[in-house]
Formats: C-alpha cells, sequence, structure tokens
C-alpha cells in the first residue's frame, strides 16, 4: 500500500513508502509506523492529523476503524491553519 | 473592573490636538470582550453614518483585550479597525507587536483617534502623558526607517506603530505596521491613518497590567508555554511555520496560482518551506509573549534587494509567488520587502498586479495602458508596476483603488475574475474546490480574509463537496472561535491549530484575569453580538443589501481547474446558494443576510433597530 506524507511525518519517513499489507484496518496500518510517527498521527483514540484514503477523508469512512485494501493510497498531512 | 481590562479608553481629537481618558462601560467590556467588540460597538454609536472613510469623521481605533499583554501564550495582539475605505464597510486587522502590550502597561483598553492633524504628526502616549508631535522630518519615510527614527529617539522597547508611502498617499490596501515586517489593518486601515496626517504612533507604558488572581494567571501560564513546547510537531513548526502550507495547499488543490485560476503551481517547492529553510532563512520573529513565532526571516540572495532580509508567512509567498507565476524565491522576498516598506497589504498587492496580468492576457487592457508589459512569472514587471501604485502614478493609481474599483472603471467582463468579496481582496486559498471555505470567503465580516475562518482544513478532514446545514453551522462556529473570540480577546489563534494547544486553556484564563465565568456557551454569544452588529453595520452604510455581497467571485462558479489532483473543479451555485441560505438562519439572519429584529432583541442589540430600520426595512 501506498502511502504519502506532508509536514513532520514526512521528514520522518520521506515523501513517501510502500507498505505489503492484506486488507487491514486504518488503526493497525498505523500501528505498523514508527511510534513517533504515529503518535503525530493518532492518540490512539481520533485521528490527529487528516489521512485520505484515495483522496477522501478518513473521517467519512470511519476514522482510525476504516477497512482498507492494498491498492489503496494514503495521503497524511498536518492540520494547518494558514498565514 | 476586578482586572483583564485597565477600564479606561483614551480618546484623542487631531483636530483640537486635545486628549481625554473615558471610563469603559463595564457592560461593554463583558458584552463585548474588547478587540473587535470594542471596535465595532464604538464605530456604531460614534460614526454618523454615511461619513467618508478618509475624511477626519472616520475614527482610527486601537483595541486591545482581557487576555492582551498578560503571561499567557500569544497574548502580544493589537486591534487596528476603521470604516474601510477600499470596503467601505467594517475594517479591521490584528497586528502583533511591542505596542499592545505597552498599551495596556500605559493603563489603557483602547485608543480612539478622531480628527485630522494639520501637519505631519507623531501620537506619543507615555501613561498619562499624551502630545501630539509635528513630525515632518519623518513624514515620506518608508516603514523601516520610521521604525528605525523612532526606536532611536523613544527606545527600542516603545510600542511602534507607523505607515509608510503607500499610507500617506492613501492606497486602499495599506497597512499599519510595526517591527518592520508585522503588519495589519488590511482593509486600508493604514490610508486611515495617513488621512489624519499621522505617521507614527508611540507607546510607553510602565503600570502593572490589572488581573484578577495575579498567582492563578501565572500558573496557567507557565503551565500553558510549557504544554506548547511539549507538543510533538513544536520544533517542526518553529522550523517552517506556515511556510509549510505551500507545500500542503498545493497538494490539496488549493494554491493561489495566476490569479486564482488553478490551485497546483509547478515551481511550487522553489517558494515553500523546505526551499526557504534550506536557502533562505536567517532568523526568527514573534510576538510578545509567543513561545511559537511564526516570522521567518529571509535573506534574499539575488535581484535588485540582494543582501537585504525581509519577513514571511505563507500568504505574502503565495500571493506573490504562485499567483503571479513566480517560481523564483528572491522575487516574492523582493515584492513583499517592497510592500512592507511602503505600508502596504501583501495579499492585496499581489491580488491586484494579478488581476491586472490576466486582464492583459485577455486582452482586455494592453502594455501602453499599464506602462509595462505583464507577463507570469516576471517579477522585475512586477516590482516596476507595484512601485507605481505606491507612488500612485499612471496606471498603479487605478490599481491603488483595490481590485473591486480597478475592475469597474476597466469593465469588459473583467469583474468576473477580480478576486475579491465586498472589495477585500481574497486572501491565499484558492476555492474551486472547497464550497465551505468559500462560503467562509463569502461571509467573513471584513471582506473575503482568511482570518476568521480557515475551513479548508476542516474541510478535508470531513469530507470535501459535503452541502449541508451542519457544515454551515460547523463554519459559523468556527468564525465565532477565531473571529469573535480571537479577535476580541484579542489573542493568536495559533496555538490552538498549529499545535493543538487546547481551546479549553482560554475560559480559564479570562476567568483568572477578569475574575468572570465565560464558558464556551458564553463566549459564542458574545461572537454572535459581534458578528451581528458588525452586519447591521454593513448594511447601514451599504444600504441595498443582497445574497450577492456574500458571494465570491463568477470565475470560481465558471471556470474550473484544468490541472492537478482536483482538475475540473469548481463551485456550484445552487450548492452555493444553499450554504448561504442555512448560514443566514443560523445566525438569525434574513433571506438577504440582514439581521433578524428577533435576533437583535435576543443578542441584547435592542439599541440597533430605529437606526437599522432607517436604511431597510427588518424581518420579524
Amino acid at each position: 500500500m501506498k502511502i504519502r506524507f506532508l509536514g513532520k511525518p514526512k521528514e520522518i519517513m520521506g515523501r513517501e513508502i510502500e507498505l505489503e499489507v492484506g486488507e487491514i484496518r486504518l488503526r493497525d496500518l498505523l500501528e505498523r509506523l514508527p511510534r513517533e510517527v504515529r503518535d503525530l498521527i493518532t492518540d490512539g483514540e481520533k485521528l490527529r492529523m487528516i489521512v485520505l484514503i484515495n483522496g477522501v477523508s478518513a473521517e467519512s469512512r470511519g476514522g482510525l476503524d476504516a477497512l482498507l485494501s492494498p491498492e489503496d493510497e494514503l495521503f497524511i498531512m498536518p492540520e494547518i491553519s494558514g498565514g | 473592573m476586578r482586572g483583564g481590562w485597565t477600564g479606561k479608553v483614551l480618546r484623542i481629537d487631531l483636530g483640537k490636538s486635545k486628549s481625554v481618558v473615558q471610563d469603559l462601560d463595564p457592560k461593554v467590556a463583558v458584552d463585548f470582550l474588547g478587540g473587535r467588540g470594542f471596535a465595532i460597538k464604538t464605530l456604531w454609536d460614534e460614526l454618523p453614518r454615511g461619513a467618508d472613510p478618509l475624511s477626519p469623521q472616520n475614527l482610527l481605533i486601537l483595541a486591545t483585550g482581557p487576555l492582551t499583554g498578560i503571561s499567557m501564550p500569544s497574548s502580544g495582539k493589537l486591534v487596528v479597525a476603521a470604516k474601510s475605505p477600499l470596503t467601505g464597510g467594517y475594517g479591521d486587522g490584528n497586528i502583533g507587536t511591542k505596542a499592545s502590550v505597552q498599551l495596556k502597561k500605559a493603563g489603557y483598553d483602547a485608543v480612539v483617534i478622531s480628527g485630522k492633524a494639520e501637519k505631519p504628526s507623531t501620537l506619543v502616549i507615555e501613561n498619562e502623558k499624551v502630545e501630539i508631535k509635528e513630525s515632518k522630518d519623518l513624514w515620506g519615510l518608508d516603514t523601516y526607517k520610521a521604525q528605525e527614527e523612532l526606536e532611536k529617539q523613544y527606545g527600542r522597547n516603545s510600542g511602534i506603530l507607523v505607515i509608510g508611502p503607500g499610507g500617506e498617499r492613501l492606497v486602499k490596501f495599506a497597512v499599519i505596521t510595526s517591527e518592520k515586517g508585522r503588519a495589519g489593518g488590511r482593509p486600508g486601515i493604514g490610508a486611515v491613518m495617513g488621512s489624519k496626517n499621522l505617521k507614527a504612533i508611540v507607546i510607553k507604558g510602565s503600570r502593572e497590567i490589572p488581573l484578577a488572581d495575579p498567582k492563578e494567571v501565572a500558573k496557567l501560564g507557565a503551565d500553558s508555554f510549557k504544554d506548547i513546547k511539549s507538543k510533538d510537531n513544536y520544533d517542526f513548526w518553529v522550523r517552517q511555520g506556515t511556510m509549510a502550507t505551500v507545500e500542503w495547499a498545493n497538494a490539496n488543490a488549493a494554491l493561489p496560482t495566476y490569479n486564482m485560476s488553478e490551485g497546483v503551481f509547478d515551481g511550487y517547492d522553489k517558494v515553500g518551506g523546505n526551499a526557504m529553510e534550506r536557502i533562505y532563512k536567517i532568523g526568527q520573529k514573534g510576538c510578545p509573549n509567543c513561545n511559537m513565532p511564526c516570522g521567518n526571516i529571509n535573506e534574499i540572495k539575488e535581484g535588485p534587494y540582494k543582501g537585504r532580509d525581509t519577513e514571511v508567512d505563507y500568504e505574502n509567498i503565495a500571493m506573490l509567488g504562485p499567483n503571479l507565476g513566480i517560481d523564483n524565491m528572491n522575487w516574492a522576498l523582493t515584492l513583499n520587502l517592497l510592500a512592507d516598506e511602503s505600508g502596504l497589504d501583501t495579499i492585496s498587492l499581489g491580488s491586484v498586479l494579478a488581476f491586472a496580468t490576466e486582464a492583459m492576457k485577455r486582452g482586455l487592457i494592453s502594455s501602453d495602458d499599464v506602462g509595462v508589459r505583464l507577463e507570469w512569472g516576471d517579477g522585475q514587471a512586477f516590482l516596476e508596476l507595484a512601485t507605481r501604485i505606491v507612488k500612485k502614478e499612471g496606471f498603479g493609481s487605478l490599481l491603488a483603488e483595490g481590485v473591486a474599483y480597478a475592475s469597474q472603471r476597466i469593465g469588459k467582463g473583467s469583474e468576473r475574475f477580480a478576486m475579491h468579496v465586498k472589495g477585500l481582496e481574497i486572501s491565499a486559498y484558492d476555492c474551486h474546490a472547497y464550497i465551505g471555505m468559500a462560503l467562509a470567503y463569502g461571509t467573513s465580516p471584513i471582506g473575503a480574509h482568511h482570518k476568521d475562518a480557515w475551513f479548508i482544513s476542516y474541510e478535508i478532514r470531513e469530507g470535501r463537496g459535503v452541502v449541508s446545514e451542519e457544515r454551515a453551522r460547523k463554519l459559523i462556529w468556527m468564525q465565532n472561535v477565531r473571529g469573535g473570540f480571537f479577535e476580541s480577546a484579542a489573542a493568536c489563534r495559533l496555538p490552538w491549530v498549529e499545535v493543538g494547544y487546547d481551546l479549553e486553556w482560554y475560559p480559564k484564563f479570562l476567568k483568572a484575569a477578569t475574575g468572570l465565568d465565560y464558558s464556551w456557551d458564553d463566549i459564542h454569544i458574545v461572537a454572535n453580538r459581534i458578528y451581528t452588529l458588525i452586519r447591521a453595520f454593513w448594511v447601514r452604510e451599504k444600504g441595498g443589501w443582497n445574497r450577492s455581497l456574500d458571494t465570491p467571485p463568477a470565475k470560481w462558479f465558471e471556470e474550473p481547474q484544468t490541472k492537478g489532483p482536483l482538475a475540473g473543479s469548481k463551485l456550484d451555485r445552487g450548492d452555493y446558494e444553499r450554504m448561504l441560505s442555512w448560514y443566514y438562519e443560523n445566525r438569525g439572519w434574513d433571506v438577504n443576510g440582514v439581521p433578524r429584529k428577533s435576533t437583535l432583541r435576543n443578542l441584547g442589540l435592542d439599541w440597533v433597530i430605529p437606526e437599522l430600520e432607517r436604511v431597510v426595512a427588518l424581518s420579524e
């Protein structure tokens, strides 16, 4: 599964990574990332950052419980407030 | 009053060279908090309907809030407000400067300046001593030189507010600046200062800011500063600040490009936060009491200003970079420095230059008309035209009136791509794909400014393209927090969104500072009152109010983005109208966006009704 990053997660992970996974919950996928990145993205209860699944918000697909397939593309970015 | 507010307002009549100190009405303090709240209450009460914004009648208001200057994160804000010469409606801006803290320490919640000085002057406030000094020697200086001269005379710790040649010459989007690069008052508040022959304001205070519970403020402050520093993304924020938004906006097809025709820009990375960190950044700057400073100081490496430095954030660079097709950071920085030294708003400058370029590309104006051939990405041409705007020479004098006026004069359908709402140029987010943010711009109380609601993050997180009453209600909630609370309290909103500082800190600070228990529900009532009074002011001043005044320009509805991940996106008029109707209903305004009588009564604004009924029939 392809995952793209912006902001601080990008500094740690690089622009894009690919993970070998089958069908998986977003919560479990994030467990596969280094803890310092995971803690930026979620507090375990809810998402702290914006996660897009194929361009659509993960919130609209159940948040951390969203079910992902290997073909999905994730885009993870911080919520920011602008100038 | 037990604290937070000083309880005093300084009134200055420049024409009569007189000042007087008045008590602040405690009910006004409780009902309107400060900052923006004080400003609109004062303008409604005291400015005659139809007053010319550039006449001595207009009031220039500097207003702090109950949180200004206290020992808490990002409390160094000051609101500057007046009737706007750019829009003809309510105008304000906030500015992070020593002047805000010094004003509270001098013993005042606000300063209200009327009249016009006979000669170029500097207003000097040192506690109870108030002087209006002739300052012919400062008139004509740019904002940097004026700042330096005043620092020499009054010391580096003085609060100093100045205007540049732009404000002196009444450019309609002139700002008030401070400390070389801090600026506030996008809707021409700098021109209002210029119209009063007021070059500078110097403020020095030596009193303690009164607090209901100083020990609790100190404890909350210490805990808060620690909390912010412990946040996971704190270090990244301090390095890039809002400049990280260039890459973010590009990835989300919201980066203003070619006069907001597109949301992505090929050269975005050359003018983004990463390039800044790697090549240009030489320092950092922030407001008083801030431990997450957003001001990035960059050195210009090439071009006519080579070797100079300038403070930037996302808005400046997006509007003076991609929106002009510029992928060379040196040119974006150069235009930014010119704007800051001249005392012009960078967002509006980027917008008028882009508008002129698009008009030339479409063949509506020629290089003979403008005096410069405009091409996307041609920094030299933009610098020449910007210089003419500052001097109000030739075509520059037309653009100095703002994009709305310029498009009306040019005609030929150019209004369709004049990127403004209510006369204020749209700040740096393309909204082809963001109906919620378009509504935020459409309903912002000063014209199309992002500060009241930055809805794109929320929209992406909760799902783009949703058209619902709940979405409109969420926008009102966000406006109330950002434009109602933060602009009135007055404090910076960035800790909340950028590093996740909890909103629940703020009622605690209000209680410790003022002794009053404000819940967030109470704060939303205050915010609703402020938004409704601002709307009443617009309706009173403009007359004939209708929904088109709350609607973005035609381009976003008619010409889709052609590139990037959201190519093909454009706004749908029917959807926008539905969202606007829900917005009005939930604000308690009628189908035209005019406050209902019942809403005015519920918010304790009964006294507005008789005057408003002189210009419009109010719904029950």
